[in-house]
């Protein structure tokens, strides 16, 4: 068995990196995928969060209806950004694999867990990265996000909401 | 002849028949004489019949209109010296984003054929019109009504295309009416240009004259309890110069930002007397026989694109949620955004007219400042007319929510956001000056933006005639 190891370990080191750039490309396409999806359904998404966050005060209903106007967004995910973690990911994933085949247990289930773990907190990170920097109509979601979460915590919407800020005279 | 010689002399008539229009019989296009060439088109644009919602724009989010007392309308006028015209549509509505106007021009466009010419597209800024920019749905909703929207489209094409068709030659002459005691300002300093700038053609075969009109009031004198469509004053002031003189007018706002708008003048106050008694003013200023000068025969069009750092977080949602379709690029703003706007200048012998994307501040055409600004860190930028002066221009007609609607543009130095909640609420500061404005502006950088590529359009111009 050790023989067997030795031999095959050798061989698939060089393919490794191929292998990795091949399994970037394809989960980046599905994250493009599910970040268009996503963002589209971002109205009936949240609006499903805050029937349950504030049941039955019409926030939820305000919330679908604003957002969900995205159903007819442009949105276009940034592909760049997530490729370094997508890479590392896949790298770091194949590699602890190929010297898991040579390594006795436990150390053979640890390198497998870590890599299992170590994919996972990458793909993670590329997934939010390529949702924070998507564009939907222009603007960067995170964008939009921070400047919502500034308010938020300034108590701006309420102070807004109290005042009868309803008018535009233009 | 050798050989190779007769292989180049070969290509050469190769080469020669390729080029667009060789070989063609026509014999070489002769330069028409200059003269004044105009045309007029007006198409009402119709209110759907549709159970979707139908939002009045201007003062409330989530009103719907209750009736029509007139319909809107697209009004186009062509322009042309001899060479290159202009094609300017006035809409009544209450802005147009750049988005809008872009497809107005692509639309327009195929009418044109091979003839060259610029196309613009502005509103009169009526607060009686249906929604087309979107703001005045429920909050947070896209308040046009794409049925509405095709219809707007349609009427444009539509006048355009008359307006074409309606080409005759004559004169053109130019004059300023004053006004008096007809205009308010809702913030200091009290500075409004009170002149009814005009522009009349008078074709040759003495058939009806074409009149453009700008003032600088908002098209709001039915106020903000009105729920019915209509052109407002506009209206009722074309319609009486077509009464009274038979010639097909258009109108278009000038320099309204601050807040400028008409008086009331009936007490109490009835809207549709209050109407029809702002349209008698202005027909009757328009009328009243202000001395007139003949425009020399000769026109240009210079457009110059530029960007405007993008603070007004408001907008940024807007835009996000794709109800503002103005193009937007990372830029220097506060929202780390800035938007993409056009400013023109279409000479007219030596007048001209200056189309502006918003609603400016007069201060920031004429100069002068309020005594006490509320934000003294900022300088303001040259005035516009003292750029346009530079540069040898003296009689301009403004023309404002020109191609684009940037909302208002607000001197820097008295430009003041709430520290809470900037964009959202008005900033109330202890000297009780108003600063409703700023939170319908895209920023504190649209005044200098705009200067700016005042200047860099009058270098282009300068260029181009070299």
């Amino acid at each position: 068995m050790k023989d067997e190891s030795s031999r095959s370990s050798p061989r698939a080191a060089p393919y490794l990196p191929a292998r990795a750039a091949a399994f970037t490309l394809i989960s980046e396409a599905v994250f493009c995928a599910a970040v268009i999806f996503l963002l589209r359904r971002l109205g009936p998404l949240l609006g499903f969060l805050g029937e349950k966050l504030f049941p039955g005060d019409g926030t939820a209903a305000a919330l679908a209806d604003i957002f969900g106007a995205l159903k007819r967004a442009k949105v276009v995910p940034n592909l760049f950004w997530p490729l370094p973690p997508l890479f590392a990911g896949w790298l770091a994933f194949f590699l602890l694999f190929s010297r898991a085949k040579g390594a006795k247990q436990p150390t053979r289930t640890l390198l497998r867990v870590l890599g299992v773990i170590l994919l996972l907190i990458f793909l993670i990170t590329a997934f939010l990265l390529m949702l924070w920097t998507a564009k939907v109509n222009d603007i960067r979601f995170g964008s939009v996000v921070r400047s919502l979460a500034g308010y938020l915590k300034s108590g701006a919407f309420s102070l807004a909401a109290s005042a009868g800020e309803e008018v535009i005279f233009l | 002849m050798n050989r190779t010689s007769k292989r180049l002399l070969a290509a050469s008539l190769v080469l020669l028949c390729l080029v667009p229009g060789c070989g063609k019989a026509e014999p070489p296009e002769t330069p028409r004489e200059a003269v004044w060439r105009a045309g007029f088109g007006c198409a009402a644009i119709p209110v759907p019949e549709t159970q979707e919602p139908l939002y009045i724009a201007g003062y409330h989010n989530g009103w719907e209109i209750t009736g029509i007392r007139d319909l809107q309308e697209v009004r186009a006028l062509w322009l042309d010296a001899g060479g290159d015209g202009v094609l300017i549509l006035s809409v009544d509505c209450v802005g147009l984003g750049s988005d809008t106007v872009v497809a107005i021009r692509d639309e327009i466009k195929p009418l044109l054929g091979n003839e060259a010419a610029a196309v613009h597209v502005a509103a009169t800024h009526t607060h009686a019109g249906l929604d087309t920019l979107g703001l005045w749905g429920p909050v947070g909703m896209d308040g046009k009504n794409p049925l509405f929207m095709e219809n707007l489209h349609a009427a444009c094409v539509s006048a355009a295309r008359e307006a074409l068709a309606d080409r005759k030659t004559g004169r053109l002459y130019r004059s300023d009416a004053a006004t008096e005691e007809l205009q308010r300002d809702s913030r200091d300093p009290q500075i409004y240009d009170t002149a009814l700038h005009l522009l009349r053609f008078a074709p040759d075969d003495g058939g009806p004259g074409i009149r453009l009109v700008s003032y600088g009031a908002h098209a709001e004198s039915l106020r903000g309890a009105n729920t019915r469509v209509s052109r407002d004053y506009p209206g009722v002031l074309c319609d009486l110069i077509a009464e009274r003189t038979g010639d097909r007018a258009l109108f278009f706002a000038g320099a309204v930002g601050g807040l400028i708008m008409t008086k009331e003048f009936v007490s109490p106050f009835d809207a549709e007397e209050n109407l029809l008694v702002t349209g008698e003013k202005l027909a009757a200023a328009a009328l009243s026989g202000a001395p007139e000068r003949e425009l020399e025969p000769g026109l240009s069009d210079h457009t110059v694109s530029f960007t405007v750092p993008l603070d007004n977080t408001v907008f940024l949602y807007y835009k996000f949620l794709g109800i503002l379709g103005n193009e937007a690029m990372s830029g220097s703003g506060a929202t780390e955004y800035a938007l993409k706007s056009r400013l023109s200048l279409v000479r007219l012998g030596d007048a001209s007219l200056l189309l502006l994307p918003g609603e400016i501040f007069p201060e920031l055409i004429t100069g002068g400042g309020r005594e006490n600004p509320s934000n003294p860190g900022a300088s303001d930028p040259e005035p516009l007319q003292s750029i346009l002066s530079r540069a040898g221009i003296t009689d301009f007609i403004p023309i404002g929510l020109a191609d684009d609607e940037l909302g208002y543009i607000v001197p820097p130095s008295d430009y003041l956001v709430d520290e809470t909640a900037p964009y959202l609420n008005a900033a109330e500061p202890e000297d009780g000056s108003r600063h409703y404005e700023e939170t319908n502006s895209v920023g504190i950088g649209c005044a200098g933006a705009l200067a700016g590529a005042l200047e860099d359009l009058l270098k282009s111009a300068r260029l181009s005639q070299e």
